[in-house]
This record gives C-alpha cells, structure tokens and sequence, in this order.
C-alpha cells in the first residue's frame, strides 16, 4: 500500500483540532518534536488502497519563527517534508486565515486548501466561489464542515491527487523589494552545503530579519555572508521600514487584491449584533473570572480529598459525617482499594520479604500514581471544556487588569490557573504567552504556586498538627506562596522592564462561545492523561520502588526489614543538620530530611515516606514519633511548599527554556525562600504560639 | 482627518487603521488581521482594560498599551 503523509495546519481557532478528531477518529499517536515540547498528533487512515499518514501541527497564526510553534511547524514542512500540506482556512475569516496559507505556499506547492465552517458562512450569506479560488491560488480548494462532515471525501481526493502531481512553490510578487529578492537568492543558489530549502524562500526570510534563517546562512555562506548583510542594508535603505512589516504587508494586499475580490460575496448585510454587557464589563468579568476558577478548584478539592468541606464539618462538630466524606472521596477509595488487595496478598503468602514487596513497594507505586489520576482527569476535561467552548480566552481578558499589578498579562491565567492543578502542564501551557520575557519569568515562578501534590501533603501535616494552627495551615501556606509568587513576579517585571523595556499586554482573539463539544474535550482529556501516565506515572512508580529497595537495603548491601540500618537513613543522617533553622534536630530528624530528598522526586511521596520510615499507621502517630513540635511542622509544612520544583516540573523547565540555566535559578530562588520563610515562620511561632 | 491613538476611540465607532509604532506586537497584529488600511470596530472601550475590537468577523482583545500605537482615522462614530 502506497504511503502518503499529509501535514494540517491552521491558525487557531479554525476548527482544525475539530477535522483532526474527525479523521484519526479516536486513533492518535502523540509523539515530540525532536528538542521540544512541542506535540504532534499522528494518526493513520486507510482511503482507496493509499495509507494516509495525518500529522496535526500546533495552531500557529503564521511561519515568522516568532513563537516555539512557528518554529516546529515550520522545520516541519522544511525538513520531514510531507507530501501533501493540508491548509486550513476559515470561511468567515478569509482575508486573515489566507496569510497562513500563503506562507505554506511559498515552501511547497504541493497543498490543499480545506475552507472551514461552511455551513455556518452559508447561513450568514457569505458565499465563496471556490472554484475562481483555486484557479488565482493555484492549489485545490475544498469546503469542508467537520462537524456535519460535509466535504471530507473530496478532500481526501484532492490530498490523493496533488500527492502524485509536482507542483511549484507560488511566488508572490513583492515590488521594490524583488532586485534585492533575486540578488540574494544568486548567492544562495550558488552555495553548496545548504539544506535543500526553496532559495527564493530563504532569500525572502534572511531579508526579513529571520533569526532561524541568518544562522543557516551565516553558517554555510561563511566568506560571502558579508555580501548578503550589506545586500540588505541597502534593502532597509532603499524600503524606509522595517522589512517583515514590508512583506506581511504586501502578502495582505495580494490577498485582498488578486485572491479574495470578486470571489467572496457576502448577500446579506450584517446585522447588528447584540453584546451581551456583563461579558464586556471588566470588573464584572474580573470578578466572575476570579469566582469561577475559585469554585472550580474547591470543587475539585472536594471530589478528591473532600478538603475544605471536611474541615468545616469538623468545625461545626460533624466529625462522624466528616470522616464518611473522606471515606468516599477519590483519595479515599483508591486507598480502600489498596487495603483490600494487600490483605489479599498477605493472606495470600503471609508475612514474607516478596509479600512486602508486592504491597509496600508495587502496589505503593501503583497506588502513588493513581491517586492523582481521577483529579488530573477532573481537572483536564474542566480544562478541556473551558478551552473549547471559548471561556477561557474570557477569562484572560477578565483577568488582565489584575495580572498586570503583579506584573504579568491575562496570557498568564492558564499557567497559572494549571499550576494549582499540577506545575507540569502549568509551565508547558506557558507557550501560549505571546511575549517571550513574560513567558520565561513565568516558567521560572510557576513552581511558587502549590500544587494538588503539595495539598496532599499539606493536608496531612494539618492533620498531624490538629487544633485551630491545623485547621488554618493549608489557607495560610497558599497565602504565602501566592504572596510570594506575586512578590517575585513583580520584583521580576521591574527587573526586566528596565533592562529590556519589557512590557505586559495581552492580544487574543476571542472565539464566539458555543457548548463544547463533547468529542473534543474527551480528546483533550484522554490525550493529557495518557501524557501524564507516560511521564509522570513511570517516574513515580519507579521512583517508589527505587525508594523502597533504598530503605530495604543497608549499608552492607544485605536486605534489612529495619530502616534505620538503611543506606538511604545513613545518607539522609549526613544531611540532617541542614533541618536546624526549622526547629528539627535530634536523633531522628534524618527521617524528615530524607522525607524531603523523595519529596523531590514527587512532592506527594513525603507523606508515605514520612509513614514507612517511621513505621507508623497514621500521620498524626508518624509525627508524634519524630517528636515535632508545633512551630516546626508550620515551618515544615511551608518548606515543603517552597523548597524546590519536584523533578518532573525541573524536567520541564528545562524543555521549555532551553537553557540548564534557568532551572538552577528557579531551585536556587525556591531553596532560599523557602530557608527564609521556613526559619521566619519557626521563630514567630515559637513566640506567638 | 486627524489621526487618534485606538485606545482614545469611543465604543460603538468604526475606523481605519493608519500606521502602526512599535515592534514586537506588529507582527502579531498583522497576522490577526491588523494592518494599515483594515477597518476596525470598537465593541468595548471604558477607559481602562483591554480594548475589545472587531475585525471582519472575529474579535480579539487588545492590551491598552498596544492599542496606544494603533493610530486611526475615525469614519463613523
């Protein structure tokens, strides 16, 4: 069967992950850019004897290099180099989406336009000759409407057809600038060690400013790349702007003028449309923004651990109702789960090192990384409808004014909003951040915002520490940490805005709001959790087993079932003395540091290694036996929130920067606030309380 | 017709961008479809926050201080 691969691509917003669902039907492969945390959805279909391989490239509003997406994109179409490029335009927004289109244009020859949303264009009286279309674009174009699913048969014939044609990259002419244009792309075609990317395209990108492109040049052309600066600054002389500007502008002209006139008509004229005035009074959006996401996470909180409500109960003296919500919240039933299947095994091969092994260190594994499964379900198909259906660009603008007192734009309400869940998507949904200063800070600071794991923790030490400090210390260590968060990011935002005149401004589109469509939000659900299991999940479980084999092993590398002659306790015992700014010293203050070195691996595992360690059956028992007192578990429960992002957060710091660098600042920033905080919190606890 | 900064223009007016300053967000604008010579519609303008306009059919929000440096002629207000 003869293989065909076919790039999508699209701006956002133009239905794209809609007509992706549509063909791969549920079957995607997720797989990384090479370097990148930038995903690609593969997924093959089966059309008339042809293997058609889809890949969804990221929504990117064009090919400039600008954002990480553009860039990934476009070495796509450069260097994988699929043999047909699916581009997406949307019917009621022609004249802009074209831009896209042309840009894949003027790379290869070899596309198919599929206009978007024709059935909601056909009801709004725009009409399209796609016919003249195609004959001014030079490549087939087809009306699709992915969500009836008209038009997807003769699509997947047209991608069958220019499959087999040669076609030519379409040239644009741009005026003033096209002596430099050929004089450029002279020397191009003379150089020999060039990838083999269209040379009229290069030429076009170096005189733009392309930073991608002038490394390839500079690289390859070594002596005669002297020729080529001096080509252009001629070039910006003889324009009198800024060359990018010249082009983009140029591009919008040709569209207006030689594609779109005379083959749009819009029959009716547009009526009036009603705006609905609480979703355009900002403080009214602000509020309702900051109310929403609030409820949405109690909410979730609730399912999960039945935190806050547990709280209040216990307040109100419903202690007894309490306990049977925790029983059956989300956290409570996988651990029943867990309890059952170990008194299966221990009845199955009674007290021995395997059975121990099977309930402590696998199912301890497995049982770590479903506790969060349910929550990162929850909190993803939330997300998932939020994004679809068009609220959350909503809230970005709701929030904006907010975010701008601490430093950051209303792009910042996702990364920030997801960081409570879990850093990890937090920092990778920094993307979205169209100003790269801002985007770094934030991928820097995110970690500051406790996550679900860090209230797991935080839960239990309240627990340890009863009374009315327990019941207070998870809103007072979120307090902190967004007092601290917010504190850092403006002191960041000076910072930069002096040096590079950053500033923080917020530009989105705003889609129209409709329901969600179920299809899409399962989509994104499934495919963040699988993401999670993959990553998140294997170093978890690993992780687990690693530290259990460490407490079972002693220094003499034989097994030992007592932890204290453990290599990881001797390791741990070296380290101890670091603990004494936060009141903990003494004989077994090696536990609670080595509780602290796993907590880096995952924050939730300090809890169950706090247990293990100290043989313990219940937190409030494990903290009593390590002799804690008061002002040292609110000191505690604060470090633990601030002391360092866990590993797989570092992992993605480090991804999404690029540079090592910013990950040692971030766990250098977290340690030393966390000392500070820590130590701070011990000694007025040790006087106030 | 004198030119005015965007983010001075009343709410329910319809102008046509003519020039744009600065430099990182001008891309960006251009490829969402604002660039000298587009028509534009205000749809929320109170003075403080993001500017909501209208361009062909889609709306985006733009940030006070971007919308500074979009000058405009005002042809219906």
């Amino acid at each position: 069967m003869k293989k065909i691969t076919v790039a999508l691509v699209g701006q956002p917003n133009v239905g794209k992950s809609t007509l992706f669902n549509i063909i791969a039907r549920g079957n995607a492969i997720v797989s990384n850019w090479p370097g990148t945390t930038v995903e690609i959805n593969k997924s093959t279909v089966v059309h008339n004897e042809y293997e058609l391989e889809f890949f969804d490239l990221p929504g990117i509003y064009g090919l400039t290099g600008v954002t990480l997406e553009e860039r990934v994109a476009r070495s796509f179409l450069l260097e994988a180099r699929p043999d047909v490029a699916v581009v997406l335009v949307d019917s009621l927004n022609l004249e802009r989406t074209l831009i896209l289109a042309l840009e894949v244009l003027e790379i290869t020859g070899k596309v198919v336009i599929a206009v978007t949303k024709t059935d909601v264009a056909h009801s709004k009286g725009v009409h399209i000759n796609y016919e003249l279309l195609e004959k001014r674009l030079g490549a087939p174009v087809v009306p699709v409407s992915a969500i009836k699913k008209i038009g997807l048969d003769r699509l997947f014939e047209a991608i069958l057809r220019i499959s087999n044609e040669d076609r030519r990259p379409l040239t644009i002419s741009y005026g003033e600038l096209e002596p430099f244009i050929s004089s450029v792309e002279q020397i191009i075609r003379e150089a020999r060690n060039l990838p083999s990317y269209p040379a009229r395209w290069l030429a076009i990108k170096y005189l733009e400013g392309d930073p991608e492109v002038e490394e390839i040049l500079s690289k390859s052309l070594a002596d005669r790349y002297k020729e080529l600066e001096e080509i252009r600054g001629e070039c910006k002389r003889r324009i009198g702007e800024d060359i990018a500007v010249f082009v983009s502008k140029k591009k919008i002209s040709y569209i207006q003028e030689s594609i779109v006139k005379g083959a749009v008509v819009r029959a009716v004229v547009e009526e009036k449309r009603k705006t609905s005035s609480v979703l355009y009074n900002p403080v009214a959006v602000a509020t309702l923004s900051v109310l929403f996401i609030f409820a949405l996470f109690i909410g979730v909180f609730i399912v999960n651990t039945g935190y806050p409500l547990t709280a209040i109960l216990v307040r109100a003296g419903q202690s007894e109702l309490a306990s049977k919500i925790e029983e059956y919240t989300l956290s409570g039933l996988v651990e029943k789960l867990f309890d059952y299947i170990s008194s299966i095994v221990y009845g199955r091969l009674g007290e021995t090192t395997l059975a121990l092994f099977i309930t402590e260190g696998l199912l301890g594994g497995v049982a770590a990384v479903l506790v969060f499964l349910p929550l990162i379900v929850i909190v993803m198909a939330v997300l998932g409808a939020l994004e679809d259906s068009g609220i959350l660009p909503r809230l970005a603008i709701g929030t904006h004014a907010i975010l701008q007192k601490i430093g950051l734009s209303g792009h910042a309400i996702l990364p920030v909003t997801l960081s409570l869940g879990c850093n990890v998507p937090g920092v990778l949904s920094t993307r979205a951040v169209p100003s790269a200063g801002e985007r770094l800070r934030l991928i820097m600071l995110t970690p500051f915002i406790p996550c679900q794991a860090r209230l797991v923790v935080l839960l239990a030490l309240a627990t340890g520490i009863g009374g009315i400090a327990g019941s207070v210390l998870v809103p007072f260590v979120y307090l902190v940490s967004f007092a601290v968060f917010a504190t850092l990011s403006y002191a960041s935002y000076k910072l930069a805005s002096k040096k590079r005149r950053e500033e923080v401004e917020l530009l989105l589109e705003i889609p129209p709001l409709h329901r969600p469509y179920a299809r899409v939000v399962w989509w994104f659900t499934w495919h963040n959790v699988k993401h999670f299991l993959a990553k998140a999940g294997t170093i978890i479980f690993a992780v687990s087993i690693i530290s259990w084999g460490l407490q079972h092993v002693s220094t003499n590398l034989s097994f030992t079932s007592d932890i204290n002659n453990s290599i990881i306790a001797s390791g741990s015992q070296k380290l101890s003395f670091l603990l004494k700014p936060l009141g903990i010293s003494g004989e077994s203050s090696w536990i609670t540091a080595y509780a602290l070195i796993t907590g880096f691996l995952a924050k939730e595992l300090v809890i169950s290694a706090l247990m293990t360690a100290t043989g313990a059956s219940s937190i409030q028992e494990a903290v009593s036996s390590l002799g804690l007192t008061v002002p040292s578990l609110i000191a505690l429960a604060l470090f633990i929130a601030l002391y360092v992002p866990c590993l797989p957060t570092l992992a993605a710091i480090y991804m999404e920067s690029r540079k090592a660098r910013y990950a040692i600042i971030t766990i250098v920033l977290m340690i030393a606030t966390a000392y500070v905080l820590g130590a701070l919190a011990y000694l007025l606890a040790n006087i106030f309380l | 017709m004198e030119a005015v900064s965007l983010d001075s223009v009343r709410e329910g007016a319809r102008v046509t961008v003519l020039q744009i300053n600065g430099d990182g967000w001008v891309r960006r604008l251009y490829q969402m479809g604002v660039l000298p010579g587009s028509k534009l519609e205000v749809v929320f303008n109170r003075g403080f926050g993001p500017l909501i306009v209208r361009v062909g059919d889609t709306e985006i929000s733009i940030g006070r201080g971007i919308a500074r440096k979009i000058l405009v002629r005002v042809d219906e207000s």
